[in-house]
């Protein structure tokens, strides 16, 4: 295969026109398969910029780290409806909740009276 | 908003041609930087309807230029260059980023936008300032120079 045969073939192989007479000439010259294969492989490995891309790296990186081992580390997802029905859950049971089955007495809350603290003495009942 | 629009079609292709061109990652990260800065403050003026991509590699080859008239070329090699030509585990060959660089370098221009770029040879010959039998016959003469350079391929190799 002589150069113009490769050059009508290296044109062909961009996808630029080419005189439809040459083309079939060169294709029929011998080592065209080879030479279209070779270039075919090189092309491959040139454009094979993803590698490359430093966005797509990072996402990568991200994406691609291993865990550290730490269960409490980790994230989970909970979907929302179940995150819904959760809270909705808790919201009932706050709203439902008995009463206390011992209410506390409301003199059981009034302070003493200030007359009687006027002095503090351990061991001594206030209340008496 | 239309400079956002142009970042995100183009910014990958023109960085892993600024990669490929410069050999250096952080160097062509700053320079991709550099082009898209120029791009938005071009965006506004820019009335060729259609050309987008000859016009945003013509950007990238001046700022490339620029580049290499301030600073002397200097290469890598493959694996001083973080995380270039790693992909699941597999690794691209070192003599594809010497071979690439043994090239001419306005064939290894035309043929990255090619690859890289997905240009067309009209558009190359834009953003290049050539001919297009002059961008033809440089493409080619990239590809026969890339494989008379590297080994055959294992087509296995490559696909994975």
């Amino acid at each position: 295969m002589n150069p113009t045969h490769e050059e009508v073939l290296s044109a062909m192989f961009d996808g630029e026109a080419t005189d439809p007479l040459r083309l079939a000439e060169a294709l029929s010259a011998e080592g065209a398969c080879e030479t279209l294969r070779d270039w075919a492989l090189l092309s491959a490995e040139v454009r094979d910029v993803s590698a490359m891309d430093p966005r797509i790296e990072a996402e990568g990186g991200e994406h691609g780290s291993a865990p550290d081992g730490s269960w409490w580390r980790r994230r989970i997802s909970v979907p929302w409806p179940v995150a819904a029905a959760s809270a909705a859950l808790v919201a009932v049971m706050l709203l439902w909740a008995p009463a206390p089955r011992h209410p506390v007495e409301a003199d059981q809350l009034t302070p003493p009276h200030p007359e009687r603290l006027l002095r503090f003495e351990p061991g001594i009942d206030w209340n008496r | 908003m239309r400079a956002r629009d142009i970042f995100e079609r183009r910014h990958r292709s023109v960085f892993g041609w600024l990669l490929r061109m410069t050999g250096r990652r952080e160097t062509a990260e700053d320079l991709t930087q550099e082009v898209f800065l120029r791009v938005a403050r071009a965006a506004d003026r820019y009335q060729e309807r259609g050309r987008e991509a000859a016009w945003v590699f013509r950007i990238a080859r001046n700022v490339w230029r620029n580049h290499l008239r301030d600073r002397p070329p200097r290469r890598e090699p493959l694996d001083d260059v973080p995380s270039l030509g790693r992909r699941s585990g597999h690794t691209l060959r070192p003599d594809l980023e010497e071979a690439l660089a043994g090239l001419d370098a306005t064939d290894r221009a035309c043929f990255l936008m090619r690859e890289l770029g997905g240009l067309s040879y009209r558009d190359i010959a834009d953003a290049c300032e050539l001919t297009m039998p002059a961008v033809r016959s440089r493409i080619y003469r990239a590809r026969k120079a890339l494989r008379q350079r590297l080994t055959p391929l294992d087509p296995t190799e490559v696909s994975r």
